[in-house]
């Protein structure tokens, strides 16, 4: 272990006496210090939280992680390249030994770094905010409404499988599937015009939703209900509807009257005591405009719970270590990447693959959504040929590499309140740390055995 | 069991698409024992330093069988009692001499009381200890060498492996070089040197492997090799002429031809180490490294039981390779009698060394 030390602070020392990090740490600070100066925020108290928190905090990530990338590639190619690596191998240090020293170097720099950016952006928060600069509502407002960690509770999702593929089956029956389009896609569209069907409340209709709330969600003394309407097919300045808020087993229902522009996101708050019972909570829209006007609520991000579990400070730090936890996961990739090519090639590998993983979000949504339909179809169209079955199958492999780059913005999340359970912070450090960076180590291990480090093109 | 040993071992660097491009190594074998100083001599890619890579794991045999003290090269448990000097020092530029031992003896796992006492011993046998505060990248290539040595003594190895030790070094730097290497050697440490400075060679060295495209052309002792057995040179101080021609006359009527005779010249290293150590003397200041002083205890104790024997027999162990015993043959043998008691109670088991 000492060596595995002795390398993690020669390393750190390296990193700071590269002029190329320095640079970058040069641009964080200058970043962190100006953009909260610099770019305007809507005027409201929660537009500027999102600004300090979510930008400044998104662009310190950014440059760490160029910063991490050109260091930790750095950290054994170009030890290699300037035979340094001869004094290092030739003495009693394993390949882990070497790339855990590395790489704890790297983390142990990347932290401390990011907890001093963390602590100057909640300073500055905190001072903008204190006592005597916000007057009574907008310091209640931030209390209360957005320096909170509340867990996000989506309703259970409306079946339409069923109703797709018995629409499916009756136009396949009648011989009215178009010939000119894919199973899939057909699959697609009926499923999509089933979701705005059951999404639209028509003129004088209710649409309910069931929420099944988590255990430390059950006894929270206020929820909140933030919806987007999509689009109202008519569309006059404010639209009126009613909501209904009860228990699925009875008791009490709470009532709250609605009245808004179409557009934009709303939201409204139940207090939690007007709730009585426990189990899940039914909530109910009765569209009660009097023109004949019919509501579209968005089939993605139509409604959505909010409710209160914690405090903003600790869902702050979470979402620090999960920013710290991809950093580290950056810094195995980059390590990994350095033991096996020479410094430029190496970058650009790690480059390209951060350029996939940033898509991540849409391969996945694209293989789940594609596997689904697939899935769906009845099996008289399911066998699509050996093309759609390799895009499938490359999907689904792609899926697998990219799991681990798999987060929500944990930055967006704390800016908008939204909570960070630990059991996502243990998930990530196990799927990130644990079993990717684990594998990186051992491929990088595996590499630096077979690789001879004093060949005359090294 | 020797401390190194190659068989048959031949080393074929291979171009991209895995073809042999140069066969650097062909065929060696040998053996480098125990408490020995081994040189390897040849011309540039004669393949020395391709064999001292092989030595210490940083290259991979194509052919052949290699282990260094018993093990594969590779194995990070014989690399724990090597200590190497590179060709050029590959050190790290931003660190001070004291950053750079300390960080070394980590790697071998001492603790830091140790890590300081052997850098400070270090440091003063290879006199940098006036420069320990400054930063490796600003040292000529003569100290940076010297903390290159520094490095690979920290752990007190068993082989020490120098790859053109002497390069870059000053003739004084070059003697107090080849000073150390003996006083390694006398104190029970095997050596191998690479090198192509062969005064240098032949000055340390036990035995030597010549080596010429990749293979050994020549090998034994130095004495051995270079013995011209057809020949005789007697030394004796000036004689009056008249003695003289009385002993050439008998030389001519015992040759039949006429003997050479010359003055012995003085060699260069020693002349110029005479004018650098009067002028040292008149107070002359240097911003190089400084004399070495003597050698770091820790190299002076003994590692292994059966080391402690030349350790217990002082005038042994001072005297000069060749030199007369200055004590009498009965002192002599009671010493040797004490050492071997000494030696006998130090392998005794629970002994605790």
């Amino acid at each position: 272990m000492r060596s595995v030390w002795a390398i993690a602070l020669l390393s750190l020392r390296t990193a700071v006496r590269s002029r190329v990090v320095i640079g970058l740490l040069s641009i964080l600070v200058l970043g962190v210090i100006g953009i909260p100066l610099t770019v305007k925020s809507d005027g409201t108290l929660a537009g500027y939280v999102q600004i300090l928190v979510r930008y400044t905090l998104g662009f310190a990530m950014g440059v760490l992680l160029l910063a991490t990338v050109w260091a930790g590639c750095a950290a054994v190619a170009s030890e290699i390249q300037r035979k340094q690596i001869h004094l290092l191998v030739t003495k009693p240090v394993s390949g882990a030994q070497l790339w855990l020293g590395k790489w704890l170097g790297l983390v142990i720099l990347n932290t401390l770094v990011l907890a001093v950016c963390a602590l100057v952006t909640y300073g500055l928060l905190r001072w903008n905010t204190r006592a005597g600069q916000l007057n009574a509502a907008d310091a209640q407002k931030l209390a209360g409404e957005i320096m909170v960690a509340r867990a996000r509770v989506p309703p259970a999702p409306f079946a339409v499988e069923q109703r797709v593929k018995e629409r499916f089956a009756e136009l396949q029956q009648r011989g009215e599937l178009p010939t000119n389009m894919p199973p899939t896609a057909i699959y697609q569209a009926l499923f999509t015009a089933a979701q705005v069907e059951t999404h639209t409340v028509a003129p004088g209709g209710k649409i309910t939703w069931r929420f099944a709330l988590p255990a430390a969600c059950e006894r929270a003394p206020a929820f909140q209900l933030r919806y987007n309407l999509a689009a109202a097919l008519q569309a006059p300045l404010n639209i009126r509807g009613r909501w209904v808020v009860r228990r699925e087993r009875g008791g009490e229902a709470c009532e709250i009257a609605a009245d808004h522009p179409a557009q934009g996101q709303h939201s409204l708050t139940v207090p939690g005591t007007a709730l009585a019972g426990e189990g899940a909570l039914l909530v109910e829209y009765a569209n009660v405009n009097q023109e004949g006007l019919s509501l579209l609520f968005d089939t993605q991000t139509g409604l959505t719970m909010l409710v209160p579990v914690g405090g903003w400070l600790s869902n702050y730090l979470r979402a620090l270590l999960i920013s710290d936890c991809l950093l580290a996961l950056v810094a195995a990739l980059s390590i990994t990447a350095g033991s096996l090519f020479s410094l430029p090639v190496a970058a650009f590998v790690v480059f390209q693959l951060l350029i996939m993983f940033s898509t991540a979000g849409m391969i996945h949504s694209l293989a789940t959504r594609e596997a689904g339909f697939v899935a769906a179809l009845p099996d008289m169209v399911r066998t699509t040929g050996w093309l759609s079955e390799a895009v499938s199958g490359f999907y689904r492999g792609l899926e697998v590499l990219i799991m681990p780059m798999q987060n929500d913005d944990p930055l967006a999340m704390v800016a908008t309140g939204e909570w960070i359970a630990w059991p996502v912070v243990a998930w990530t450090f196990a799927k990130q740390i644990v079993v990717t960076s684990g594998l990186l180590l051992l491929v990088a291990v595996a590499a630096l055995r077979r690789r001879e480090l004093a060949l005359p093109t090294e | 069991m020797p401390v190194v040993e190659a068989r048959a071992v031949t080393k074929v660097f291979r171009d991209f698409w895995r073809r042999p491009k140069v066969r650097a190594v062909d065929g060696i074998s040998f053996e480098v024992r125990r408490g020995e100083v081994f040189g390897l001599l040849g011309p540039n890619g004669s393949g020395k330093s391709t064999t001292l890579k092989m030595i210490l794991g940083l290259l991979h045999p194509t052919r052949g069988q290699l282990a260094v003290l018993g093990r594969s090269p590779r194995e990070v448990r014989a690399k724990a009692r090597v200590g190497y000097l590179p060709e050029e020092s590959y050190l790290y530029p931003y660190l001070t001499p004291d950053e750079t031992l300390d960080f070394y003896g980590r790697l071998f796992d001492l603790n830091a009381q140790e890590r300081k006492q052997r850098t400070a011993q270090l440091l003063e046998m290879l006199g940098l200890q006036h420069a320990r505060h400054r930063t490796v990248g600003e040292f000529s290539k003569g100290m940076a060498r010297r903390i290159g040595l520094a490095q690979a003594l920290i752990n007190d190895p068993d082989l020490v492996v120098l790859d053109e030790p002497t390069s870059g070094l000053d003739p004084l730097g070059c003697r107090q070089v080849k000073d150390l290497i003996l006083t390694l050697a006398k104190r029970g440490k095997t050596i191998l040197v690479s090198s192509h400075q062969l005064a240098d060679v032949e000055d340390v060295c036990d035995r030597v492997a010549i080596l010429y495209s990749g293979r050994i052309q020549a090998m034994g002792s130095v004495q051995s090799l270079l013995e011209d057995t057809h020949q005789c040179r007697v030394t004796f101080p000036d004689l009056p002429a008249a003695s003289m021609a009385r002993l050439l006359a008998a030389f001519r009527d015992a040759l039949g031809t006429e003997p050479g005779i010359e003055h012995p010249r003085r060699d260069l290293e020693q002349f110029f180490l005479d004018v650098v150590e009067k002028a040292r003397r008149a107070g002359g200041e240097s911003s190089g490294a400084a004399p070495t002083q003597g050698v770091a205890a820790y190299l002076k104790t003994p590692a292994r039981p059966e080391d402690a024997l030349q350790q217990l027999l002082p005038q042994a162990a001072a005297a000069p390779a060749g030199a007369p015993p200055t004590a009498t043959p009965e002192a002599q043998a009671a010493a040797l009698r004490e050492a071997d008691e000494k030696l006998q109670q130090l392998l005794k088991p629970g002994s605790g060394t």
